[in-house]
């Protein structure tokens, strides 16, 4: 369900007022989804979904219980706050509790589009349309997932502490098989507004991948240069920005921890085109104004032109290490350049053009490896065009030697990687030296 | 798939989590008024969406709680219970499916939001190149629950936060620096009704106890984490009391601090034996997922994938070797999918079937409407939602390994290898869209040499490609060495849905499998 900001504020300032403890929190959202899924050239799945989500955490001194519930109503926030403080008069004390923070200063919030809210299911299933029809006129088979959402969401405490903010998001996902299954493609975004994101051209590419992939040459494993395409690099840039956390890495179990101790912040870890950033503001993809514990999400450069410059850390922790506090970023932007795809083609004598990611787990923490396999159109380019699709491979690679190997970066976009599908992202396309394979897949 | 740690922690938190009252969990469920309210909705609902023009329709209402306790070494992290409820309905109108749900339980809402199923449906006619046409099941009043001994929720909070913080106690003694520990318990009630005229009462338990331990070396800056092997179950908190924590625990401590010290693994070809606690995923990974007959019909082209395995395949495919059987169920004790009915109202009998039948393909897991396309005159009862707000797809019953016809020991198969490798628990895991190429990791690697146990290893994977693996196995353990794993969040669909399934496994010896070493210098 959605709320608007006075009506949020009239629940979470009743809410507040049963609290009997020494602080309490309440995280209120909201929301309403629209979804239609297209397979084999035909509409699949769908639905409308409202909700509403509250969790209250209440405590006496070092002692804290937390209760969360699905309802708005008066008597289900009353008895949320109760079961939280009757969870906290029994809980341990917790040693690093800290009380909530006092009011902050937070940006403006930017990720609503009152276009993107108007949407209803008559209008996704009539964009839709347009999916089907050049499947039909290009004779693949075509699958989609087209999603909008709507939602609030706002943080409260006993402090003053108080933040709300609306957003939407549309979250497009075209696929596009060859009948004779031999060629895939796919293009997927998610942004905020309407006026990010092009259904048709999403079409186009998938479709034009599909039909370009069919009759995959056979290549062998190995360490090649590669084009990752924008979704392909939010997956593996994201794993990285989730993973720059100071705690395990001052307590020695990171890939950021220094051997004998330390830290390897402020480092020059990674090539000097390097530039990651979070910024709540920012046009193309902004993210939340708000992170952990209700502290504003300010614009943050986590790694400068190659440098490490900031680690996740929390209050406590920050309190511990006589450091400043640094909130979980809101959003994924990675600085490029102004080169078109085809630009970094034409600079590629040899590699491969990588489309979409898949799969991609943890492999060993100490070097933040990874593995994970390409799908949906993986192409063999040779100098500087793109010569003809090839197998499919698995990779064990770290984000930390991607990014220690880039060679040139395309123009940022807002994109979405099959993994890191939640956080907004705005990155380029990617060419990396020495990026590893180590086997085929056969998954055509 | 199974989720990444990130999704599943999310996926808690959004629904799973949804919690319970932790000191009146036992009281606030009173199943004939809930019954009644269900009964309530349900003809509403049903109703409602006859009468703006459904052919077919059925709804789910669930009540969820739950409770998560989490520690990290000797404090207390976090104990957060959860409520919540809603119902979801599905209508069919002239062949295509509309859904729509609400978190707002009253006659009024469940009559708009099966008004609201049917709109979406209208709206989406004109997408529908194929038509949905649905099987007969047979209408059913019915009542089932997982049976338990101790209700998690009646247990006292500060009873569970004890128990966690001696069993951090226990690994830091034991000499484990860092240490986090966590209790999940899930209690949900499912009402189910169809225009078919069935009503159905579920109601389910779920428990997971679970610990990991790092153990580090700040001169070499290595480190090493060794989780527990405890599954989630179909359980209370019997589950939690069976299970000796201070043992576990403390060999939780010396795993991760000989792990510091293993020996890199040598790449190349080896033979494995893998104890269930590794294979179960392995199992699911590869022959769960790639026997769902949505995805060989490209349902789930665009996100989780297709499978290499085609309808044609049935009764011929050669998917495993011949010692190698694998069953669907969902009547097996504890089993994450046992159930009475699927969420398509399917009685549960039909999901015992045979999908690996002495290494050959047999059958696909199927939900409503999907038989058909094979010729088939009904489901096998292979229909889940994660919750009230998810449209019903195709999801795993428990699927299992079945043991050697023969009294087969671990150590029997260990006999059996002259050089190879023993695998246990589940580490990493990683397989490609038409479940082929996998890689698999873990969380203790033994060298075997000459038919016995050797030193530790380190920095193993093993890779693969599911049929050949498969048919790779020469050696399975017998009856006594079954063991039921399983997960609380196996992913699929769009909105992605988390789905608990178990699977029993016994250990199995394969030969000449590619094994890499993944260490990069670290």
């Amino acid at each position: 369900m959605i709320l608007s900001e006075g009506e949020v504020r009239e629940i979470g300032t009743k809410l507040l007022s049963y609290s009997r403890a020494e602080t309490a929190v309440a995280e209120i959202s909201g929301w309403t989804r629209l979804n239609v899924r297209i397979a084999r050239n035909t509409v699949t799945t769908d639905g409308e979904d409202e909700g509403f989500h509250c969790r209250v955490e209440s405590s006496f001194g070092k002692r804290r219980g937390e209760a969360a519930g699905n309802k708005a109503d008066p008597g289900d926030l009353a008895s949320l706050v109760r079961r939280s403080e009757e969870i906290a008069r029994i809980s341990p004390e917790d040693p690093e509790f800290l009380p909530p923070p006092p009011p902050q200063i937070y940006p403006a919030a930017q990720g609503y589009s009152a276009e993107a809210a108007r949407l209803t299911a008559k209008a996704l299933a009539e964009q839709a349309t347009t999916i089907l029809a050049a499947a039909e006129a290009k004779r693949v088979i075509g699958a989609a997932f087209l999603e909008c959402e709507t939602s609030f969401s706002a943080y409260m405490a006993t402090t003053g502490l108080w933040v709300f903010q609306q957003a939407t998001r549309l979250h497009y996902a075209v696929s596009a098989r060859t009948r004779d299954g031999e060629g895939a493609g796919w293009a997927a975004v998610a942004a905020y507004s309407p006026a990010e994101i092009s259904l048709r051209s999403l079409v186009e590419q998938a479709m034009e991948k599909a039909l370009r992939s069919r009759h995959p040459q056979a290549l062998d494993p190995g360490q090649f240069t590669v084009l990752l395409e924008p979704s392909a690099v939010c997956d593996l840039v994201g794993f990285l920005l989730l993973s720059l956390q100071a705690r395990p890495a001052d307590e020695g179990r990171s890939f950021l921890s220094r051997p004998g101790g330390g830290t390897l912040l402020g480092e020059k870890l990674f090539a000097d085109s390097v530039t990651l950033r979070s910024d709540p503001g920012d046009s193309t993809a902004p993210g939340s104004i708000y992170s952990t514990d209700g502290l504003p999400a300010a614009p943050r450069s986590w790694i400068e032109r190659g440098t490490l410059r900031e680690l996740i850390r929390s209050r406590f922790w920050a309190q511990e290490k006589k450091a400043p506090v640094v909130p979980e970023p809101t959003n994924l932007l990675l600085s490029g350049g102004d080169r078109s795809r085809e630009e970094l083609i034409q600079g590629i004598d040899r590699g491969l053009l990588i489309t979409r990611l898949w799969y991609i787990r943890t492999v060993d923490p100490r070097t933040l490896l990874l593995t994970g396999l390409t799908r949906d159109g993986t192409f063999w380019i040779e100098k500087g065009k793109i010569a003809h699709p090839v197998n499919n491979f698995r990779f064990n690679e770290s984000p930390v030697n991607l990014l220690k190997n880039v060679l040139a970066l395309g123009k940022p976009e807002a994109t979405v990687g099959s993994e890191i599908d939640d956080l907004p992202a705005c990155v380029p396309a990617l060419v990396a030296k020495e990026f590893t394979f180590s086997s085929v897949s056969q998954a055509s | 798939m199974s989720i990444s740690r990130r999704k599943f922690l999310q996926s808690l938190a959004a629904g799973l989590l949804g919690g319970g009252s932790p000191l009146a969990a036992a009281s606030s469920d009173d199943p004939s008024s809930r019954r009644e309210e269900a009964a309530r909705l349900a003809e509403a609902a049903l109703d409602s969406a006859r009468t703006a023009g459904a052919g077919y329709a059925d709804l789910r209402v669930l009540f969820t709680e739950s409770e998560l306790l989490s520690a990290r070494e000797e404090r207390i992290e976090n104990v957060e219970v959860s409520t919540s409820s809603g119902l979801g309905v599905r209508v069919l109108v002239n062949g295509v499916w509309g859904f729509s749900s609400t978190s707002v339980l009253d006659p009024a809402h469940a009559s708009a939001c099966a008004r609201n199923a049917v709109e979406v449906a209208k709206a989406n006619r004109v997408l529908a190149t194929q038509l949905v046409e649905l099987e007969s099941i047979e209408a059913k009043t019915d009542r089932w629950r997982v049976p338990t001994e101790q209700d998690p929720f009646a247990i006292p909070l500060d009873r569970k936060a004890e128990q966690l913080l001696k069993i951090n106690a226990e690994a830091r003694a034991a000499g484990a620096p860092f240490c986090r520990s966590f209790f999940l318990f899930v209690r949900q009630e499912k009402f189910f009704a169809s225009s078919r005229g069935s009503f159905l009462e579920q109601l389910f338990f779920r428990t997971y106890p679970h610990l990991t331990v790092t153990a580090t070396d700040p001169k070499t800056g290595r480190f090493a984490s060794r989780s527990s092997l405890l599954p989630p179950r179909a359980a209370g908190f019997e589950y939690v009391l069976s299970h000796d924590w201070k043992l576990e625990a403390r060999q939780a401590a010396e795993d991760a601090r000989r792990k510091l010290q293993a020996k890199p693994v040598t790449a190349g070809k080896k033979d494995l034996v893998i104890h269930p606690t590794n294979l179960w995923l392995t199992l699911h990974e590869t022959i769960g997922h790639s026997t769902e007959l949505d995805r060989a019909f490209g349902y789930e082209a665009g996100f989780a994938g297709t499978t290499f395995v085609k309808p044609s395949d049935r009764g011929r495919l050669r998917f495993a070797s011949e010692i190698v059987t694998v069953m669907a169920d969902r009547d097996q004790p504890g089993g994450l999918a046992t159930a009475a009915y699927d969420d398509d109202g399917m009685p549960a009998r039909f999901a015992r079937f045979p999908i690996i039948s002495r290494g050959r393909f047999e059958n696909f897991q199927m939900a409503i409407g999907q038989s058909r396309w094979i010729g088939l005159p009904h489901s096998n009862a292979c229909s889940f939602a994660e919750g009230h707000a998810y449209f019903p797809i195709q999801r795993m019953p428990n699927i299992s390994l079945q043991p050697s016809e023969r009294d087969v020991s671990l150590e029997e198969l260990i006999a059996g290898v002259e050089d190879g490798i023993y695998i246990v628990g589940d580490g990493s895991w990683s397989i490609d869209q038409q479940r082929k190429n996998f890689q698999f990791g873990g969380q203790l690697f033994y060298e075997i040499r000459k038919g016995k146990l050797g030193e530790m290893l380190r920095d193993v994977a093993y890779q693969g490609t599911t049929v050949p693996f498969w048919n790779a196995c020469d050696g399975l353990g017998g009856a006594k060495e079954y063991w039921l794993g399983g997960t609380l969040s196996c992913g699929k669909g769009q909105p992605v849905q988390s789905a608990p399934v178990s699977h029993g496994v016994v250990p199995a010896r394969f030969r000449g499998i590619h094994v890499l070493n993944t260490g990069r210098g670290a």
